[in-house]
């Protein structure tokens, strides 16, 4: 049983805000969320007679998005200069050890300040990465895209990537730590 | 013996891929003996952990305010469907 599209405004309005959600979550910032997602449709219209109905249409359409995710990230991680990797010593001193060691967090921040806010300050501290990290980052932890080809699509070898997705988690977790992640109390992670 | 340095950097890499088996053993013994570094891991697998279980809510997390199109957005993304598209069909 084939599965008819509806006409592309109707499909607007059936998919275009669980495409937005997918798109914000990766990329963090609204207006490139849009573009994807406008692509996304655009290039679903050209290709709507290869669709046969395989899968559901929302499926499909989110395999289309993801794809466009992965390519602004792989050219907003060429684009922008590799920061030096011996950078981002920051975290430790002559003797390797932290110099400002992690505090403790809240079990679940997520429900202790609700999903929305979880997001914003996620996605606040992701700004402030460099893009090379958070491309790697966003590619890694929301895509899940595995060592293999994150290598192939930031153009690094493996042991870059794990540095970069390191300095990622570092500067990320202190960030958050400082933004609403820190928690006092009995039950401190 | 690893310093936080190294063993932070192990810590992290542990969640992309496999660990030698040195590498595992140096972590371990490292982070029996500090605390800082045992904390260090909690907290971004508990980051990696929040974010599988976050990204799997999607439905529900459409429903927040913000996260959803605009009707200006949406009018927008479909004019640009009619002029980049096909005509509609019947």
């Amino acid at each position: 049983m084939s599965e008819t599209l509806p006409t592309p405004e109707e499909w607007v309005v059936a998919y275009g805000d669980d495409l937005l959600a997918y798109a914000l979550l990766r990329v963090g910032d609204r207006e490139t969320a849009r573009d994807l997602v406008q692509e996304t449709f655009l290039s679903a219209l050209k290709g709507r007679h290869g669709f046969a109905g395989r899968s559901a249409v929302k499926t499909w359409l989110i395999g289309i998005l993801k794809h466009k995710v992965v390519d602004h990230f792989r050219r907003a991680s060429r684009e922008s200069p590799g920061a030096s990797l011996a950078a981002g010593d920051e975290f430790f001193d002559e003797n390797g050890r932290w110099k400002d060691p992690p505090g403790p967090w809240q079990p679940d921040p997520s429900e202790a300040l609700g999903r929305q806010q979880f997001w914003e300050i996620l996605h606040r501290c992701m700004t402030d990465l460099p893009r090379r990290h958070a491309s790697a980052f966003s590619l890694r932890e929301m895509e899940g895209l595995a060592t293999e080809e994150l290598c192939k699509v930031l153009g690094v070898t493996a042991t870059n990537l794990w540095v970069l997705l390191h300095r990622a988690r570092l500067a990320l977790r202190r960030c958050l730590e400082r933004n609403g992640f820190g928690g006092t109390g009995e039950e401190v992670v | 013996m690893l310093r936080c340095k190294e063993a932070s950097q192990l810590a992290s890499k542990a969640l992309d891929a496999e660990l030698t088996f040195r590498e595992r053993v140096g972590l371990r013994v490292h982070l029996f003996f500090c605390g800082a570094c045992t904390r260090y891991r909690r907290q971004i697998e508990l980051l990696h952990a929040l974010l599988q279980r976050e990204l799997e809510r999607l439905p529900e997390l459409v429903r927040l305010p913000g996260l959803g199109l605009t009707n200006e957005e949406r009018e927008s993304v479909v004019r640009a469907l009619r002029v980049g598209g096909p005509p509609s069909e019947g």
